[in-house]
Order: structure tokens, then sequence, then C-alpha cells
């Protein structure tokens, strides 16, 4: 199994590549790029329908969880009278309970974005690329693993063909 | 066509009702007027503030909600108009303009109806002059016309707020209550102008649809915020001269008015928004405008009428529809005109250099 890079030098050209491989019937695909680009995620068919759950999920957590803190708090273990308010103050709870829902969700939903983007991972091959660098800069890159080679790579060559000036990058193993 | 007779037909209803109801209980029909009144100016006041917002800032949000909002500006006229019946019957509607009940406030200098009247008579020719520069014509206005605008009506809009209905109680005053007012207006113009673009059906990209999603969110939160805050502040402080005007408006059926104002302007066209698959649908979306109009206009209602000694009044609905009918059928024909109007170029390119600084 040997994995190739294919470079282009503007995101519409990369889209339409990545479609006509996807046409072609590659399946394991990458796309490194210095910014998000619309339509890549429906095309490597990677919508992430966890994330937006785990992160409600967390908010609903930190909200009850933040608005029972005070709630015990202050009407069950140390109940005060406080200028003849009601020891349920719910107004008044509501702030922290609304910042602890947005704490959980913050704190939650970066740790699940990472582990859903298998992140953080120190080393791939593919960073031994000479030019993957600018894969952050200017440069969007199409990750193509090819599991017969010789063949894949013939079928890589033609889906590409019409993309003159497009520079394929071999991954050393 | 029909649309705009029927409104038309209901407007004049609803006017000759108010006309019949002056002759047997004149507070009450006031009182139910100045209600829809807060409703109703509300949407080419936040109609302006958007669209000059707009000018300066661009963006594509502005290529379906411009045209709704430039027929909703240019109704600014008629809701002059619909003010001249406060304003020839102060006493019976502000305790401030009945002598006997006057004497013991101190903020007299402020609230008295030569200056009162003067006033409202700057904050409406003032919007006027700005609705005829921004909504009936087609170009953009220029940025320091704009600049200068907004500026103006931030603060003629606060002091309006602070005239029209918060001195229907003068004792009591709340610095947040003139931004939490506009931001009501911004948000009903708004849904407004995102319905309009909705009901256009599909020469509206889902793209702009998202962005008018995306801003009523935002919208939403400014709200719900000042609302809250000027709540919780009051609440926490609990000082008699403060809290009563929340004891009137959290009293018998005003309570429950309050809760679902809150829900239907705060919590559940929140929930609905950020739940994406309702922001892109055009049912969904155009639903949620719905309600928020609706909760804005029970918000006017929960502000104007338990302040006053009557409270509720069944001429709130029946100005409400006055004033609508007139408003709608004005809305219909200036929206059509718009429309019919060639694709005006300043606007469309501010949208362009918009889009290219935000870009």
């Amino acid at each position: 199994m040997s994995r190739v890079l294919a470079v282009f030098d503007s995101p519409d050209r990369m889209l339409d590549a990545l479609r006509r491989l996807r046409e072609a019937g590659f399946s394991r695909l990458e796309v490194y790029s210095p910014q998000a680009v619309e339509g890549v995620d429906e095309l490597l068919g990677r919508r992430s329908r966890a994330l937006p759950l785990i992160i409600v999920a967390a908010g609903v957590a930190g909200a009850v969880g933040g608005f029972l803190l005070q709630y015990v708090g202050m009407a069950v273990h140390y109940p005060l009278n406080i200028g003849g308010r009601p020891l349920n103050s719910w107004p008044a709870f509501s702030t922290s309970t609304f910042e602890l829902a947005a704490l959980a969700m913050l704190l939650v939903g970066v740790l699940a974005f990472f582990a859903l983007c298998r992140l953080p991972r120190l080393y791939d091959p593919v960073f031994a690329v000479p030019g993957m660098e600018r894969a952050s800069q200017d440069r969007f890159l199409i990750g193509v693993e090819l599991r017969e080679a010789s063949i894949d790579r013939e079928r890589l060559d033609r889906a590409l063909a019409r993309f003159d000036g497009v520079r394929i990058e071999e991954v050393p193993e | 066509m029909r649309g705009r007779t029927a409104s038309l037909l209901v407007g004049v209803a609803g006017l000759v009702l108010c006309a019949v109801g002056l002759a047997f209980d004149p507070g009450a029909v006031l009182r139910g007027w100045l209600a829809a009144f807060a409703f109703w100016v509300g949407l080419p006041l936040g109609a302006l503030m958007l669209l000059l917002a707009h000018d300066l800032t661009g963006g594509r949000w502005g290529r379906p909600a411009r045209e709704p909002l430039r027929a909703a500006a240019a109704t600014m006229l008629l809701l002059a108009l619909c003010l001249l019946p406060i304003l020839f019957a102060l006493p019976l509607l502000y305790p401030w303009a009945r002598p006997e009940e006057a004497a013991p406030l101190k903020n007299l200098f402020y609230l008295n109806g030569p200056f009162f009247v003067a006033r409202a008579l700057v904050f409406v020719v003032l919007w006027t002059l700005l609705s005829l520069v921004a909504a009936w014509r087609a170009a953009a206005v220029p940025a320091p016309v704009a600049v200068v605008g907004l500026i103006l009506l931030a603060l003629t809009a606060t002091l309006a707020a602070f005239d029209w209905t918060m001195s229907l109680e003068p004792e009591w005053g709340s610095s947040i209550y003139g931004m939490m007012v506009i931001s009501g207006h911004l948000l009903a113009a708004l849904a407004l102008a995102t319905l309009a673009a909705v009901v256009a059906g599909p020469a509206v990209g889902e793209g702009e649809r998202m962005d008018l999603g995306s801003l009523l969110i935002a919208g939403i939160l400014l709200w719900f915020y000042l609302s809250f805050m000027q709540f919780l502040i009051i609440w926490e402080e609990d000082l008699p001269k403060e809290i009563s005007w929340y004891v009137a408006r959290l009293a018998g059926g005003w309570g429950w008015v309050a809760v679902l104002g809150a829900l239907g302007q705060g919590a559940l066209p929140f929930f609905a928004l950020i739940w994406w698959p309702v922001k892109r649908s055009r049912i969904g979306l155009g639903a949620v405008c719905g309600l928020l109009l609706a909760s804005h206009l029970l918000e006017c209602w929960w502000l104007v009428l338990p302040g006053t000694p009557g409270g509720w009044t069944w001429f709130a609905p029946v100005a409400t529809l006055g004033i609508g009918g007139l408003w709608a059928a004005l809305f219909l024909g200036r929206l059509k005109a718009v429309r019919r109007q060639p694709a005006a170029e300043a606007p469309h390119a501010a949208g362009l250099v918009g889009e290219a600084r935000h870009g």
C-alpha cells in the first residue's frame, strides 16, 4: 500500500479533482488545505454528526450541573436569608448556570473536536513530502491511498490527466 | 393587489371601531392605540437602522433583505401620522400630564406637555427624512449620512422609548430600557425581512437565507440579554419604586404573557435556529419569523398595557389591526414598487465591497 499527494494551487481545481477521483472509484482520500473548502466534507463523506450532539449534551450537563451546584449550596446545605429573597433565587443563579454551560460546551467541544480529527498526531509520513508545509500556506493537497500500486497509479494518472501542471508526490513509507 | 385591498379593508374597519370606541371609552382606545403603535413603529424604525447598517457594512444578507427593508422603512410617514392621536390626548394616557398626579413628580422639567410634543415631532420628522433618503431611493446611502443617521437614530429611538412607553410610569426608570426596546425593533424588522425573503421563494439562495437565520440568532440573543439583564438587576435590588414595574407585569395573566414572550421571542426561536435543518428549510425559517413577530406584538402590549390604570383592553388588538391594515397595504404596495425598480447598481456594488471586506 502506498500513498501519493496531488498538489493544486487553487481550491476550485482541487475540489474538481477530488470529485473526479471519487468518480474514478478512489475511496481512501484525504485533503490538506490552508483553509476550510466548502464541499470537501461532503465529497470525503465525512460530515461529523456526532460533534454537535456531543456539544449539546455537554451544554445540558453544564447547565444542570451549574444550577444544582448553586441550588444545593444556597437552598439545601447552607440556607441563608439574604434580603428576604427566596432560597432558590433562580434569576440570580442563571448567569452562572449559563457560564458553566458555555464552559462545558467549549472544553468538551474542543476536546471532542481534537478526538474526532484524530489529533494530536506527532508524526505522519506525509510530513516528509517536499512542499507539504505549503498546505498551511497556499497549496491544496489531496492524499490518495493506492491499494494496488501499479494499477491504481495508472487510474490516478488518467483521472488527473486533464489537470495540467498538477504535481504528484510519492509519500515515503 | 387582493392582499392590499383586504389589508386596507381590515385597516379601515379597525379605525372605524376605534373611532366609535372614542365616544364611549376614550382612555381604553388610546392605551390600545399606544400599545399597537409601539409595535408598528418598530418595523420602519428597525428597518431603517438595518438598512443604514447594511449601507455601511455590506454583506450577502442584504441581497434578499434590502427590498423588504426599504418597503418597511418607507412606511415611516404613516406611523408619524399615527402618533398624532397620542399627542392630542396626553392627559388620557400619561400620569405626568394630569396636574393632580403630576404634583409630586420631580422630573416635570422633562416630562411636560409642550416639551414632550416638541421632542416627538423632532423624532418623527428626523426619522421620516432619513426614510426618504434611505428607503425611497434605490441607491445606497453615502457612508457619512449613514453614520450620522445611525447615531441620531440610536439617540432619538432611546429617548422615544423613554417618552412614549417608559413615562407611562413616570416614577420608574431604567437606563437599559431604550436599548431593550430598540433590540426588539431590530429583531422584528429582521424577522419581517426574512419572512419576505422566504415568501419570495426559491429565487433567494440558501446561503442568503442561512445568513439571515444567523443574524436572527444574534438579534434574539441581544434582545434576550438586554431584557433579562433589566429584570435581573431590578429583581436583585428589589427596591419598591423599581420592582413595582415588574409586579404589575408579572401578576395574574400578564405573568403568563411574560413567559410566552420569553419563550416565543427567546428560547424557542433560538433553539430552532441553532438546529440547522430548521434554519435551512424555508418553512422552518418562515415559521420562526412568524413566531418572532407574534411574540414581539405580545411584548409591546405587555410593555404598555399593564403600566396603565385600566390594564388590558380589547382595543389593543382592534387598534393593532387598524394601524396594521393600513401599514400592510402600504408595505405591500411599496414592496411591489421596489421590486419592479431596475436592479440598482449602487447597493449591489456596496454589497460586493462589503463581502470582500469580510471575506
